[in-house]
């Protein structure tokens, strides 16, 4: 999804390490830090990194922000509960090789 | 196999099957968290619709939406 979308294999590999990553300028690492925040639990969306929020972005921006990422958590969630199969394949959700 | 049984295009009444053709014909085939979702079709028909607003409405540009919905895709190890 993300080459379709025209990032690079190194902006997707560094996803795995936002924090460090030069792949990404500073406003956009601040969301991909703040999504995962929002994510993993989000009362752990502190201060500091609400203020870093504040200064890339205008209100109306961070609720943006905040409606994609809230909206991704409750797909993934909705579609892993439910075990959804995945589109446009005949692959079922739980395929031999996803359960090892 | 999922938990629950997806309602195909025979299944649904206009409403649903109006957004099935609609995918069908702009991707090939009906996601199937869509057939999932038709068992209420008025939260497939709002979702869609609310999917659509915060994707493809604002300021922040679609391009970097995608990727934060990416990143949180792989964060919760979605397979969908």
């Amino acid at each position: 999804m993300a080459r379709q979308i025209g990032f690079t294999e190194q902006e997707i590999a560094a996803l795995d390490r936002v924090a460090e990553s030069v792949a990404f300028d500073a406003a956009l690492r601040t969301a991909l830090l703040y999504a995962e925040a929002m994510t993993r639990d989000a009362h752990g969306v502190d201060e500091k990194l609400f203020a870093e929020m504040k200064r890339h972005y205008s209100d109306s921006e961070i609720v943006e922000i905040s409606c994609v990422v809230g909206l991704a958590n409750y797909w993934n969630r909705f579609t892993t509960a439910l075990r959804v199969d995945l589109s446009g394949s005949n692959e079922p959700y739980d395929s031999p090789k996803t359960d090892t | 196999m999922g938990r629950l049984p997806r309602l195909e295009r025979d299944q649904v009444g206009p409403e649903a099957r109006a957004i099935y053709d609609t995918y069908l014909k702009e991707r090939g085939n009906v996601p199937n968290a869509f057939k999932i979702f038709a068992h209420l079709p008025s939260y497939l028909t709002t979702m869609i619709d609310h999917y659509r607003t915060v994707m493809f409405t604002g300021s922040v540009p679609f391009q970097r939406k995608e990727l934060l919905f990416l990143h949180v895709s792989r964060l919760n190890a979605c397979r969908y």
